[in-house]
């Protein structure tokens, strides 16, 4: 028979460090760290307000001189877009008192011409890129005799510097190369030349 | 507060404790816990939001010195070509202007200017998406006139040499059997005028 004469809770342990020490002392460490963890993120979070707000107040101050530093590139880009805007007429001109010059170089010696026509037109290029187009048509008589070989020369002579610089093609047209109904021992002829198109960029 | 002897008893009040506590953590993260850190994180975002913003502006205002003196460039010279080489209406006609600058260049040349007729302006048909924005028409005329070969060509040469805007577009030089050493010319002449008086004082190089 075992008969038990302390009561459970006169019970005492027997180890070193009773167990509720323990429990407490964990709960004691572990409250002190939530407070310092609090403590810790409250200075964290005020610090970080007050750098918020240097950094607002620093915006506020650089933000009027940066939308004037915006508007002045917007400027200058307008600027910029009416240069090329005119800069691309200036570029597109052809000056014919250079081919005027050029043109009397090129006409043989027999050859005397007698209209010179350029027309002009403008028009959108695949590159949606504008440009000028010329065409310059030369009429001309010439006598029967050589006729054939002045206008070649003529023509080879448009195939030639510094023709080959502006010019896409020089040609005589299918029967523009014919006897003068009016002088029959003269030729007369028609050259179709085309510039080439010139853009505006 | 003692806890019970009976073990159910003591099990059942721990258990409504542990509810308790569990209750009231969820009650202080939903209600303070998660609304602080919602708060800490919008002023980290806004923090990083107003610094990429001053930096910005920094780099923008450091390059602002070097976009001035290149607004001051592209102003001074648009001034100059405004100034120099658009034509500008005199009394409301541009007309009068090309014929103050067409004479003594023909008187110069010797070409001899019989009708000089306005033809009206047109747009210039630059990039149609740009079209909108355009600061600059084309004033064209027509001139018929008479000269040598030699006369016809200085004309132009003084003409294109003393206006590069200027464009000649059509030319007709045809011969006359009366006066073969004088042919009768055709021409057409552009030049580019202001279009928009908004953008026409940008073009003067005002701001």
């Amino acid at each position: 028979m075992h008969i038990n004469l302390i009561l459970e809770t006169e019970q005492r342990s027997a180890s070193l460090i009773p167990l509720q020490a323990v429990i407490r002392i964990v709960l004691g460490g572990l409250g002190l760290l939530i407070g310092l963890a609090l403590v810790s993120f409250y200075t964290s979070y005020r610090a970080l307000e007050r750098d918020t707000e240097l950094t607002l107040e620093e915006w506020k101050h650089t933000e009027p001189k940066y939308k004037a530093a915006l508007d002045l590139r917007t400027d200058l880009a307008v600027r910029n877009d009416l240069m090329k805007e005119i800069s691309g007429w200036r570029d597109t001109r052809l000056s014919w008192a250079e081919q005027l010059a050029a043109l009397r170089g090129a006409v043989p010696s027999l050859i005397q011409v007698s209209e010179i026509s350029v027309s002009h037109d403008l028009f959108v290029m695949s590159s949606n890129t504008p440009a000028r187009v010329y065409e310059l048509r030369l009429s001309g008589r010439v006598g029967a005799a050589h006729s054939e070989t002045s206008v070649s020369e003529f023509t080879d002579a448009l195939h030639r510097p510094p023709f080959t610089v502006w010019l896409e093609s020089a040609a005589i047209p299918p029967g523009r190369f014919r006897q003068d109904p009016q002088v029959k021992t003269d030729r007369i002829f028609e050259i179709v030349c085309k510039y080439k198109p010139r853009r505006f960029e | 507060m003692k806890l019970p002897a009976n073990k159910k008893e003591r099990a059942k009040i721990l258990v409504l404790i542990g509810m308790g506590v569990i209750v009231l953590i969820i009650v202080l993260v939903q209600l303070v816990a998660i609304p602080i850190l919602d708060s800490r994180r919008k002023l980290r975002e806004d923090i990083e939001e107003y610094r990429t913003r001053v930096e910005k502006a920094r780099r923008e205002l450091r390059a602002s010195k070097q976009i001035q003196a290149e607004f001051d460039a592209v102003s001074g010279k648009l001034k100059a070509i405004a100034e120099d080489y658009l034509l500008h209406p005199i009394l409301g006609s541009y007309l009068v202007g090309v014929s103050e600058a067409l004479d003594p260049q023909a008187r110069e040349s010797g070409f001899t200017i019989e009708d000089l007729q306005e033809r009206g302006i047109q747009a210039l048909r630059l990039r149609a998406k740009e079209a909108s924005g355009r600061a600059y028409n084309a004033y064209s005329v027509q001139i018929v006139g008479q000269g040598s070969y030699d006369e016809i060509a200085a004309f132009l040469k003084s003409l294109e040499g003393r206006n590069p805007y200027v464009c000649v577009t059509e030319l007709k030089i045809s011969e006359q059997p009366d006066t073969p050493e004088r042919h009768r010319v055709t021409l057409r002449i552009e030049w580019p005028i202001e279009a928009e008086p908004a953008r026409t004082d940008a073009a003067k190089g005002g701001k």
